[in-house]
């Protein structure tokens, strides 16, 4: 893991994000693109976050009609457009995790058949096995942690774009990252010795 | 295997690499189902947005400024009736007022 620079492809990026904003704001209609865009980002944080792809996808149409409302909020300060998204869909994550009534086990139905290939019947079981210990693990972990190994790992994105949702340095979220497969690997590594 | 690997005839405890492989192996972005994709997009676009702007922008920006000239309006409408029946009121209660003579 290295701590990436602020290249120039991240403010075209940004830069280009600003213009589609801009034109949705004349055009209403101009919001697909940035739907279209996002839709996959924003939903995979929400699908991990929450566990379950009924209440994703409620997070999710929530977090673009919110985006889609208070679009002119929206200021391009040098935080990217899917930032200010993701920062919505915590937001909105957060209070659904608020919830009491939705205190239930995180199910990730669709997890269970991941990169299984090639696997003989026992191994897939135990592959299952883990990845559900691995689940629970990581559901246990601290708010903040879950969110940060999302955004690195499922979202692919770098340290200095999980510091935009955030509000934290690059630094920052690099030790946190670092922080956060520790605490991972210690609770996962009780619930095996428990298992044993 | 169960966390635990099996090295001859010792077993040892999978190590952070481990979880860090199987983390990424587990974490990867998900595709939401194309109907609910379809559902959204007909919402956000053309008259979905428009009625939905309209649903929760407007009370804000629109009847607050309106709500002012509205109470405004009434109260200023209402201003000859209150003085009709103030004087009515004081012309009532003057007739009825009892003036004691030659004491």
């Amino acid at each position: 893991m290295s701590l990436e620079k602020g290249g120039d492809g991240g403010r075209e990026l940004c830069h280009e994000d600003g213009a589609l904003v801009q034109q949705a704001r004349e055009k209403r209609e101009a919001f697909e693109a940035l739907y279209t865009k996002y839709l996959r980002k924003v939903y995979t944080y929400v699908y991990y976050r929450v566990g379950n792809a009924e209440d994703a996808e409620d997070i999710t149409e929530s977090v673009f009609l919110h985006a889609l409302v208070h679009l002119d909020r929206y200021q391009d300060r040098g935080v990217p457009f899917s930032a200010w998204l993701l920062r919505i869909a915590h937001n909105l994550v957060a209070n659904w995790h608020r919830s009491a009534s939705r205190k239930r086990p995180v199910s990730l139905e669709a997890a269970e058949g991941l990169h299984d290939q090639g696997l003989s019947p026992e191994e897939a079981v135990e592959r299952a096995e883990e990845i559900r210990r691995l689940r629970e693990a990581l559901a246990s972990l601290p708010e903040e942690r879950q969110q940060v190994l999302i955004l690195r790992y499922a979202e692919g994105m770098r340290h200095r774009e999980i510091g935009q949702v955030m509000g934290k340095s690059a630094g920052a979220v690099k030790v946190l990252v670092h922080r956060s497969l520790v605490s991972l690997h210690r609770r996962l590594s009780e619930k095996e010795e428990e298992k044993r | 295997m169960n966390g635990w690997r099996r090295r001859g005839s010792e077993v040892r405890k999978r190590g952070y690499r481990h979880t860090v492989r199987l983390l990424k192996s587990y974490l990867h972005p998900v595709d939401p189902d194309p109907a609910f994709s379809r559902r959204l997009e007909d919402l956000c676009q053309g008259l979905g947005a428009d009625d939905l702007l309209v649903a929760e922008s407007e009370p804000a920006g629109y009847f607050s400024g309106r709500r002012g000239m509205i109470i405004g309006g009434a109260v200023f409408s209402a201003l000859p009736f209150l003085g009709v029946a103030a004087y009515a009121i004081n012309k009532h209660l003057a007739r009825r007022r009892a003036v004691a003579l030659g004491v």
